[in-house]
């Protein structure tokens, strides 16, 4: 969905006249927007959340695969807006954290009241893009199969078969390839999910750790990871635990 | 036990338990001369030292067993941060990305493979701020970098550090450019983060970076420890 959306949007010759948008694409975008507010509010989960929304992911796929479809409506609902602007949109997985450059262009091209809404609408699709890869992290391919995404079954297994440098091992490896080939927002949804595993401290600290020059890049996945650090630290030793294993990372 | 911080090569706690620590040794008595690098063991693995040999010679040695006759100052950090960066350090090892040497330092880290990710008028790493920068990537910031003194005394090493990389050069030619020999001679006079002040900062590190009156009176200790 999202590569089709993209294809559609080079396909465009020249800028299309801004507000000649189609309004029924937009209801339908308004009306998943709605739908989703509402799956996730009668469940009490706050937008904004991927880690309670990976959870909710886990324990029932269908409505994470509805969301899915929402949030590819709302890339689509980007790579439109962008095309009207003629600005570059952001259109691989590995480029959301293109966002705020998009945001300037924006500004810079748009008269303030106009601008301030894109910004906007932007903001939305990109809080949207962030549930949905969070939201891959954990979801099953079809129904039945396992929810853990590979990275952190094979490290479960490796943990409980007490092979810990080869699971250390694997997180460098593995994490770092996918930072090398900027997937910032797939490393975010593997931090999110890895948030709600019982996996021991070391693991997560090593995500941290490889995590650390780029979290000015990652969003509230890595964030979710710290807290999840604090939270246990401060069970297993209390505040000074808590400040030794998080000292430089955060 | 050298001094209440320095521990031989062989006396290392058994495994399961990892470790992280400064390595240092002497490496030319004559001169006086101190190398460091970062000792670390996993769960199932033996005591390496990842060590900025010389310029463009990133080196996993053991910690015991080679010509280097290693001591070593063990880190108080929590376990399960010994065990993270034991386990980047292995990283390293397995990659042992080519690192320039350079004596200028102002805070560079590394990137995740190993390699210098150089900051400012940087254009190197010594074995010294290799192990500030490996440390630096991993959240941990030894030492008091930006208050670090520049040393009238520390020109003789200066001079013998460009004379050495003229060496390497004649025996090497396309291994170091002239252009970047002249450099680190323009740096002569910049702070020098000295092995035996790393090391101090290893032993006095307590979660904030140790200041250099601190470290290079404990360095001294150690210094002359060693050199006996």
């Amino acid at each position: 969905m999202m590569r089709a959306a993209a294809r559609a949007c080079h396909d465009v010759d020249g800028p299309i006249p801004i507000g000649t948008r189609p309004r029924g694409y937009l209801r339908r975008t308004d009306g998943l927007c709605r739908r989703l507010a509402d799956e996730l509010r009668k469940r009490g989960v706050r937008i904004g959340d991927p880690s309670a929304l990976s959870r909710l992911a886990s324990t029932t796929p269908d409505l994470a695969r509805s969301m899915i479809a929402t949030a590819d409506g709302l890339i689509e609902h980007l790579a439109m807006t962008a095309a009207e602007l003629s600005v570059e949109p952001c259109v691989e997985e590995h480029e959301y954290w293109r966002f705020p450059k998009l945001a300037f262009d924006i500004r810079s091209e748009l008269a303030p009241d106009d601008a301030q809404r894109r910004l906007n609408e932007l903001a939305e699709a990109g809080l949207d893009l962030r549930f949905r890869i969070s939201l891959q992290a954990v979801l099953p391919d079809s129904p039945g199969e396992a929810a853990e995404p590979p990275l952190i079954a094979q490290l479960l297994r490796l943990f409980e078969e007490d092979r810990r440098d080869e699971a250390l091992d694997l997180i460098y490896d593995h994490v770092d390839d996918l930072l090398m080939a900027r997937q910032l927002n797939e490393v975010d949804g593997l931090l999110a999910a890895a948030s709600n595993e019982d996996l021991p401290m070391t693991a997560w600290l090593s995500l941290l750790t490889v995590t650390l020059p780029w979290r000015d890049f990652l969003g509230s996945g890595r964030q979710g990871l710290v807290d999840a650090v604090r939270d246990r630290a401060l069970r297993e030793g209390g505040p000074v635990k808590a400040q030794r294993v998080l000292s430089g990372l955060e | 036990m050298l001094t209440r911080w320095l521990r031989s090569s062989k006396d290392v706690p058994t495994a399961p338990v990892c470790l992280l620590g400064i390595a240092v040794a002497v490496t030319d008595p004559n001169a006086e001369q101190l190398h460091v690098g970062v000792v670390h063991r996993g769960a199932s693995s033996a005591a390496q030292v990842l060590h900025l040999a010389w310029h463009a010679d990133l080196q996993a040695d053991p910690l015991s067993g080679t010509d280097i006759e290693f001591y070593w100052v063990e880190f108080d950090l929590d376990p399960d941060r010994v065990e993270t960066m034991a386990a980047f350090c292995r990283r390293v090892s397995r990659r042992r990305p080519s690192v320039p040497y350079g004596i200028w330092y102002e805070g560079g880290a590394l990137q995740d493979d190993g390699a210098a990710e150089l900051k400012g008028k940087e254009i190197g790493l010594t074995c010294a701020t290799y192990v500030l920068a490996l440390l630096e990537w991993g959240g941990i910031r030894l030492l008091s970098i930006e208050n670090w003194p520049s040393r009238p005394e520390d020109a003789s090493w200066h001079r013998g550090i460009v004379r050495a990389l003229r060496k390497h050069q004649r025996r090497n030619p396309d291994s170091i450019s002239d252009e970047h020999i002249a450099r680190v001679e323009q740096d002569g006079g910049c702070a020098r983060f000295r092995p035996e002040e790393v090391t101090a900062g290893c032993c006095e590190y307590a979660g904030a970076p140790v200041g250099h009156e601190v470290a290079w009176q404990l360095g001294e200790q150690l210094r002359v420890a060693l050199l006996a």
